[in-house]
């Protein structure tokens, strides 16, 4: 292959993430606003919430860490908070490391830094045809990054401004995504115990423990349960 | 608290865990690891989805059996505009019928 070729492919793959990723910006669109919105109202400048998004790129931690914010909380309780809700992204790093090419374009350390759960899923959720998983992820992720930064500005810049979306619901969309992941993949009784396991586990234990935690403990609990099936096998 | 600090902040706890599993680069792992990370992707869709269902806030009856059409759309077609646009639209029509939620 020259090296053109294997441009215009990795071009051609990223091109793919970005469209496949497209649907969600009906969800990023109103979250990413509504996240500026009570940044405004938390005391933080639009400046200074753009600059979140940009850097930071974790819409859960960000919301959490606003609130924290507005109610006063310490940089101790607000960096193991979002550290907690982050979690999760080791075992996808970890997932996700043993399906790319040894050598990625761009470095593993950038790919590191556009880790969400929605570029893993549709990466993770497409592995087998797709050439270049690299290419793919940057595509969804950027597919994501860019509207997201993009409606934090809206946000920040007209909060007074931005009608109640909220009522919409569009936040569903995030699950539903999920479902068209994980639906194809149940094609055995084993992994429908993995997706139990795992749902149970995300039900239950934020009773008992952090929520941040209990949802890397159920990821965790249910792929043990994947392994320990096929240990007996 | 500054709001930089707060800034600063988030990107070391948000970065640090996404490059943390990264650190492998490749390299091949234990045939029980493997077996371990080959079953991550289904664990994590399942906890989103419940996470996404947002059991504690109105609605979430609503949202489950909506869900049901949504699954059964993927399922059979594999497209993620289809199972979004009969999720959302079991969603909003649930919602104006008024059912519990």
């Amino acid at each position: 292959m020259t090296e053109m070729e294997s441009t215009s492919g990795y071009r051609a793959v990223l091109r793919e993430g970005v469209v496949d990723a497209a649907p969600l910006m009906l969800a990023i669109a109103p979250f990413a606003t509504a996240m500026a919105v009570a940044a405004h109202s938390a005391g933080l400048r639009a400046v200074e919430t753009v600059a979140m998004s940009i850097f930071v790129f974790a819409g859960a931690a960000q919301m959490a860490a606003i609130s924290l914010y507005a109610g006063g909380a310490g940089v101790v309780a607000i960096g193991l908070t979002t550290l907690l809700i982050n979690l999760r992204h080791i075992i996808y790093g970890l997932s996700l490391d043993r399906v790319l090419p040894k050598r990625t374009q761009p470095s593993r350390p950038v790919l590191a830094f556009l880790l969400i759960d929605e570029a893993f899923g549709f990466t993770a959720s497409r592995i087998h045809r797709i050439q270049r998983p690299d290419a793919y992820f940057v595509g969804v992720a950027l597919g994501i990054y860019i509207p997201f930064v993009l409606f934090t500005a809206v946000g920040a810049g007209f909060a007074a401004a931005i009608p109640d979306i909220e009522r919409f619901g569009l936040e569903y969309i995030f699950p539903l995504a999920f479902i068209s992941f994980i639906a194809p993949m149940l094609i055995n009784v084993q992994r429908v115990a993995i997706a139990l396991v795992s749902g149970g586990l995300v039900l239950l234990l934020p009773r008992f423990i952090d929520s941040g935690l209990a949802i890397l403990l159920a990821m965790a609990g249910g792929a043990l349960v994947g392994m320990l099936w096929e240990d007996d096998q | 608290m500054n709001p930089v600090v707060l800034i600063v902040t988030l990107v070391m706890t948000a970065y640090s865990t996404r490059i943390a599993g990264f650190a492998f680069r490749g390299r091949t792992m234990p045939p029980r690891v493997e077996r371990f990370l080959k079953n991550v992707p289904i664990a994590a869709f399942a906890a989103l989805i419940i996470i996404g269902m947002d059991v504690e806030s109105s609605g979430a009856d609503v949202r489950f059996i909506a869900a049901i059409p949504a699954a059964l759309v993927a399922w059979r077609w594999k497209k993620l505009w289809l199972t979004l646009g009969v999720g959302m639209a079991g969603y909003w029509i649930l919602g104006a019928l008024g059912l519990p939620g």
